[in-house]
């Protein structure tokens, strides 16, 4: 009697699509290497590069953030001579933000002792010097940047305003149109009505 | 001891509330006049306080405070009650709200750097 020997029988390959499977991570070490990488990817801390190449550049970009180490970064740009004068100007920007009106002042004028023609630190003594009532300084100040920056329309803006609170009707009349001849037309509404008022009391 | 309300009498009081609803509101009327009276005396009594500190030392009165002051003063116009204030204080504080206003700072942006301009190709 014949004998029935079983066939092997191979499961035929599956066609069609295959998943990718995440690899075992090889051990370096059996391939006779150190391993310097086995620690997990949760314990990876990211540190942040400076994305500029001068402390200047890193406190501009730290203070449009709104992060306070770009005190910071402004000190450390004035130690290494870089932009000094602006980085003065604008740590006294941060100082009146923070309320020290004093610290804002001397930071301010520190930045005038390097440069007298510093248009933004004027402009800003300007504002701080309105913000302590102190209406003839803050003017002294507004003039002096509409002279030295004639381009540059907020200074004849808040130049009006403080003109206005001085009484100086006319004054402030011609300050508002400067700004409305140099301001872009979508900032020119309130200016306008501003005028009109200003037309009305002033005769 | 509580005195028991009389029904009879009570039901008729109530009907004379609703024939005459002005001469049984007088009584009221007068008595909230009165009290709004005095508390707007309380009030000026305050603010006469808020302006012998600030002629006391006007130096160091904070521009705030003296918008708020003025605020007050506005706020019991509206309400129909007439105080004059302050000449001056109100003066600082009307400079005050129109700086209020104004334009914000400006920030230095350093010095441009020109490193790449003008290059040219060897």
């Amino acid at each position: 009697m014949a004998k029935v020997v079983q066939f092997p029988v191979n499961p035929p390959a599956k066609l069609g699509h295959r998943k990718v499977r995440k690899r075992r991570r090889p051990n370096l070490e059996d391939f006779g290497q150190l391993n310097l990488f086995s620690q997990s990817d949760d314990a990876v801390k990211v540190v942040a590069l400076p994305t500029s190449d001068s402390f200047f550049e890193e406190a501009l970009v730290l203070d449009e953030q709104g992060s306070e180490d770009a005190e910071k970064f402004y000190l450390l740009a004035i130690e290494n001579n870089e932009s000094s004068e602006d980085a003065y100007c604008n740590l006294g920007i941060m100082k009146s933000g923070q309320g020290d009106l004093t610290k804002a002042i001397d930071y301010l004028t520190k930045c005038l002792k390097m440069n007298p023609r510093h248009f933004e630190a004027h402009y800003n003594l300007g504002n701080v010097y309105s913000d302590l009532g102190n209406l003839e300084l803050a003017k002294v100040h507004y003039e002096l940047s509409t002279e030295i920056e004639p381009e540059y329309p907020n200074g004849f803006y808040n130049l009006g305003l403080v003109l206005i609170s001085l009484k100086k009707y006319q004054e402030a009349i011609q300050c508002i149109n400067k700004y409305v001849e140099l301001a872009p037309s979508t900032e020119h509404q309130i200016a306008n009505e501003l005028i009109k008022t200003l037309n009305s009391i002033a005769r | 001891m509580t005195r028991e309300k009389n029904p009879v009498l009570s039901e008729h009081f109530e009907k004379l509330k609703e024939l005459l609803p002005d001469v049984y509101a007088k009584h009221f009327k007068e008595e909230k006049e009165n009290r709004n009276q005095k508390l707007f005396r309380m009030l000026k009594h305050s603010l006469g306080v808020i302006e012998a500190v600030y002629l006391q030392n006007s130096e160091n009165f904070s521009l705030s405070k003296a918008e708020e002051y003025a605020k007050i003063i506005d706020e019991l116009k509206e309400l129909g009650y007439s105080y004059s204030g302050h000449h001056e204080l109100l003066g600082k504080a009307a400079n005050f709200m129109i700086m209020k206003a104004k334009k914000p700072m400006e920030k230095a942006k350093g010095t441009v750097k020109l490193d790449d301009q003008d290059r040219q190709a060897m």
